[in-house]
């Protein structure tokens, strides 16, 4: 049990260091009253970090194979806990995406992606060498779409189109074949129209419009982005300072405490502080990605790639939507947005990661 | 090497990342510092106009004006005191009023930035055109102008076009999926309620950068409004209009329509309102009236929300049932000598008839020989052709709130009252007296099923664009061709014969068949009724009026159906 010491603390630090950056971000973004943030949101937050660290405590006590074998388990609990949400789930911004336990509402979904990625770890890491054949794929793909269609129907988009991706990395580094993959892409993409015109919701589809072409809805959401790309653009190279952003403290940010919170960083932190943040996200990607390079137990690696391309992509697409290079979508900046499940969730990332690590076969 | 080809993916993800920072904060950081700068962006919104509603002949009954709205954007004021001042002497409105108007509108932090809070609405052009030229002595004030619902013929019309208002919170919440949002002006009532979906224009707006100022200098983005949908009624607007003027200032409800296919020629409620009063922030005095009005209820739709025991006019159901279960022929008599006695009741006639057969009892409204007829057929069966012939439940029409009125029966007053049914019940309702409640627009339907030949047609106001589809499954009421012209018969004389009751009602040159009704209420005096058809033999126009404690149904409601039925022939081409 004495294994404190392969915990890999450089990870560890850049992961409080983000945290304690995005304190910051979130006191100046709650530092003007307005009527949909709460002023107490900072001290919110580190109670839920506090939170978030003890459940990362207990995740490092127990062995991650027993997380891979009880994998579908989770899932199933996972699925249920969805299927829950959209009966009796509460609604927020027009989205269902929350359960309330007592006085806490989570959000499923969040967590949805992590079992996704522990089911399929655990299935493509039991079936290594037999991921050529096509019918291998059909279980893989089940596992993914399950979650996800019941996540598109709550409604929300971005959290169902990042399972994509995953599943993709996953099968590649599971040894599937090019080919297979490439033509399930073009599968996808020629079902598309059929999805747009049956799955998206009204307001889903104009947020897409308007990624292509940000002119069609200048009042409504072609605004928030404008104003999103004024904060960060007029930020230029040193930023207008901590609490004096003007884009920011004059209330234009819709949501700059949890979506859009780049924004803030953008406009008072300017370049430089945006590279910073940039540069430490893209340090714990490798730094997970290096331990996929380490370890040699083939679902180990598996579990830590579908964890590092969720994260990478999570931080991608957040920092892309703010700057108006992704369509908005709704997901949260890894442990910088406000909201204690997104919170909890990338801490239990990093505690798995930390986890294989820890127990990995050192040759 | 997999692996690899992986990380050199997420390697590539965040150099665009990179790459978008340095184009946005370095290449482009100069143009957004400058926009951030007192924020320069403004939103100009442009509402959509709603549909234009047109009568049957394309005169329009519902249109857009411009209505010019003062705000002012705080953030660009200097003195708010003294700029409410300057707008309270040139708007000639109270300062106190505008102040307080200002403070309940904006709270600071709580509206969007550089959003005009609208202080005046509806004000006048030259007002507007000042109040844009003074604009730099001004700073702040805007002036927007906005499409605004008009009603071309006013009450004439409120009942049947609705009015508009901005969106209760409780709408709000069910329409939020559709689209709706926050202050959009949606159908409070009438069908600019019940097609407001089709009526409502898609607002536009645009997205400007002004300078420091607050003129514009560059359009970032635009949408165009777009116009909703129109809708072609099939009213005739002259016609609705002489009803209506007939009507008021009677308490009543009178409609006309194509007994053939259910369209409606005219719909008229009296006493009505201005439909303008719910835009008109100047009619508010107005609207407090219309709502408060005990007396007068001018909101309420008579002829379809408007419930009224039917009187005689329901015998037409009594007549129908007791021939179509042959308990009587058309040469059954009964004598009338003024009273009727069942059990230790006594059932009363307005007069002496002697022996009277159906024709006979239909043309002097005779009650015995209606008791009788109902004793005979029973409870059931008159019930049953009272629901076959459409009472008791909703006509159909597009118009929000309508009333089903009521077919009591057995059950309901076991259920009801506790109570038996006695024979009692049958021969009050076999008159039409007791629980019976019908709508006007439900007995105009009524009426058409006789002057059609047996069909229940769907009263309906619009074709294009509406719920109706040219024909439609009409429903076919077990009633046979020979009960029907007795009927009619009976109600040709009603009008023609000797002792009709409705002879008010004739026209040289026009065959009218027709039914009065006086029905008696709990206070004051009677109920008059009054519908029918013409013309006889190949029927154009049905008709249901009902004037609240009119007295007779032979003598008002029968004087408007004749003067209506005048101006038919005279200047529309319905009987054509």
């Amino acid at each position: 049990m004495n294994k404190l010491k392969d915990i890999d603390y450089v990870l560890l630090t850049v992961v409080l260091i983000i945290f304690a950056a995005g304190i910051l971000f979130l006191f100046s973004a709650s530092y003007q009253k307005s009527k949909d943030i709460d002023r107490n949101l900072t001290l919110f937050q580190v109670m839920w970090m506090v939170i978030a660290l003890g459940i990362g405590a207990v995740i490092l006590m127990i062995d991650y194979n027993r997380f891979i074998s009880s994998a579908y388990l989770i899932y199933g609990l996972i699925i249920l806990s969805l299927f829950i949400v959209l009966g009796f789930g509460i609604e927020k911004l027009g989205a269902q995406r929350w359960l309330r336990i007592g006085d806490m509402s989570i959000q499923p979904s969040e967590f949805a992606k992590i079992a996704i990625v522990l089911a399929l770890a655990r299935y493509l890491g039991y079936n290594t060498g037999r991921m050529e054949k096509w019918t291998s794929l059909i279980i893989p793909i089940i596992i993914t779409i399950v979650p996800m269609v019941l996540i598109l129907a709550q409604p929300d988009l971005g959290t169902a189109l990042i399972f994509l991706p995953i599943l993709f990395s996953m099968l590649y580094i599971s040894g599937a074949k090019i080919k297979h993959l490439a033509t399930l892409i073009l599968i996808g993409l020629a079902a598309s129209p059929f999805m747009w015109h049956y799955l998206l919701k009204p307001y889903q589809k104009k947020r897409l419009l308007v990624f292509i072409d940000p002119n069609s809805d200048p009042v409504g959401a072609g605004y928030t982005i404008m104003q999103s790309k004024i904060a960060i653009g007029s930020g230029r190279l040193f930023g207008k300072g901590w609490l004096s952003g003007t884009q920011n403290q004059l209330n234009f940010l819709p949501e700059r405490h949890t979506d859009f919170i780049f924004s803030v960083v953008g406009e008072e932190w300017g370049y430089l502080g945006c590279m910073v943040i940039v540069l430490l996200y893209l340090f714990l990607i490798i730094r997970g990605m290096n331990i996929a390079y380490s370890t040699a137990d083939r679902t180990a690696r598996l579990l830590v790639v579908g964890l590092v391309t969720l994260l990478s992509l999570q931080t991608f697409i957040n920092i892309g939507m703010t700057m108006g290079i992704m369509p908005v979508v709704g997901l949260p900046l890894p442990l910088i947005s406000y909201g204690g499940s997104s919170l909890v969730s990338t801490m239990v990332i990093i505690a798995l990661l930390l986890n294989v690590r820890m127990r990995r076969m050192i040759f | 090497m997999r692996l690899k080809a992986l990380t050199i993916i997420i390697f590539s993800l965040f150099f665009i990342l990179m790459i978008g920072l340095w184009r946005t904060q370095i290449a482009r950081g100069y143009y957004y510092h400058r926009l951030s700068e007192k924020n320069r962006l403004r939103i100009v919104p442009i509402n959509g106009p709603r549909g234009i509603v047109y009568d049957r002949r394309g005169e329009i009954l519902a249109d857009n004006r411009l209505s010019f709205d003062v705000g002012i954007v705080p953030q660009e004021v200097k003195d708010i005191n003294k700029t409410l001042k300057a707008l309270a002497k040139i708007l000639n409105i109270p300062y106190t009023s505008l102040n307080s108007s200002f403070n309940n509108k904006y709270k600071k932090g709580r509206s969007l930035p550089f959003a005009p809070v609208v202080l005046a609405k509806g004000v006048s052009k030259d007002n507007a055109i000042i109040l844009e030229e003074d604009r730099l002595n001004l700073p702040g004030v805007v002036v927007q102008a906005n499409p605004v619902r008009t009603y071309l013929y006013g009450k004439d019309t409120a009942h049947l076009t609705g009015y508009v208002g901005e969106i209760h919170e409780g709408q709000l919440k069910k329409l939020k999926e559709y689209g709706y949002k926050v202050k959009d002006i949606v159908g409070h009532s009438g069908i600019e309620m019940s097609f407001d979906n089709t009526l409502r224009g898609k607002d536009g707006g645009m997205l400007v950068e002004v300078d420091n100022r607050g003129r514009q200098i560059k359009v970032i983005g635009s949408r165009e409004p777009v116009k909703g949908g129109d809708l072609h009624l099939t009213v005739d607007i002259r016609l609705q209009k002489f009803l209506s003027e007939l009507l008021h200032p009677r308490h009543g409800g009178a409609v006309f329509m194509d007994p053939n296919n259910g369209d409606i020629f005219a719909l008229v409620s009296s006493p009505s309102f201005n439909p303008d009063i719910f835009m008109d922030p100047g009619k508010r005095d107005e609207l407090n009236i219309a709502l408060n009005d005990k007396y007068n209820l001018p909101l309420l739709n008579r002829s379809v929300m408007g419930v009224y025991p039917p009187g005689s006019i329901f015998k037409i159901i009594t007549a129908a049932s007791g021939l179509q279960m042959k308990k009587i022929t058309p040469k059954t008599t009964f004598h009338c000598d003024g009273q009727f006695h069942i059990g230790s009741g006594t059932f009363a006639c307005p007069s002496t008839h002697g022996n009277e057969d159906i024709r006979g009892a239909l043309e002097d409204s005779c009650n015995i020989f209606f008791y009788n007829t109902g004793l005979k057929t029973g409870v059931d069966g008159i019930a049953r052709y009272a629901l076959d012939f459409g009472l008791g439940e909703l006509t159909g029409i597009e118009l929000p709130g309508e009333a089903s009125g009521h077919v009591p029966d057995r059950m309901w007053k076991r259920l009801k009252m506790g109570e038996n049914w006695y024979p009692g019940d049958t021969a009050n309702l076999s008159i039409g007296q007791g629980a019976m409640l019908v709508t006007p627009l439900q007995v105009v339907r009524m009426v058409s099923v006789i002057a059609n030949g047996g069909y229940l047609v769907t009263p309906h106001l619009t074709k294009e664009g509406g719920r109706y589809k040219e024909n439609p499954n009409i429903k076919k009421v077990n009633i046979s061709d020979e009960v029907i012209k007795i009927i009619k018969d009976g109600m040709r004389r009603v009008v023609e014969g000797y002792d009709g009751t409705g002879r008010r009602a004739r026209i040289d040159g026009l065959s009218i068949a027709a039914k009065t009704g006086t029905a008696e209420v709990s206070s004051g005096a009677s109920h008059a009724w009054f519908c029918g058809f013409a013309p006889l033999d190949n029927p154009k126009v049905a008709f249901a009026i009902v004037l609240e404690h009119g007295g007779k149904g032979g003598e008002g409601a029968a004087d408007i159906a004749r003067e209506t039925l005048e101006f038919i022939r005279r200047d529309t081409d319905i009987l054509r």
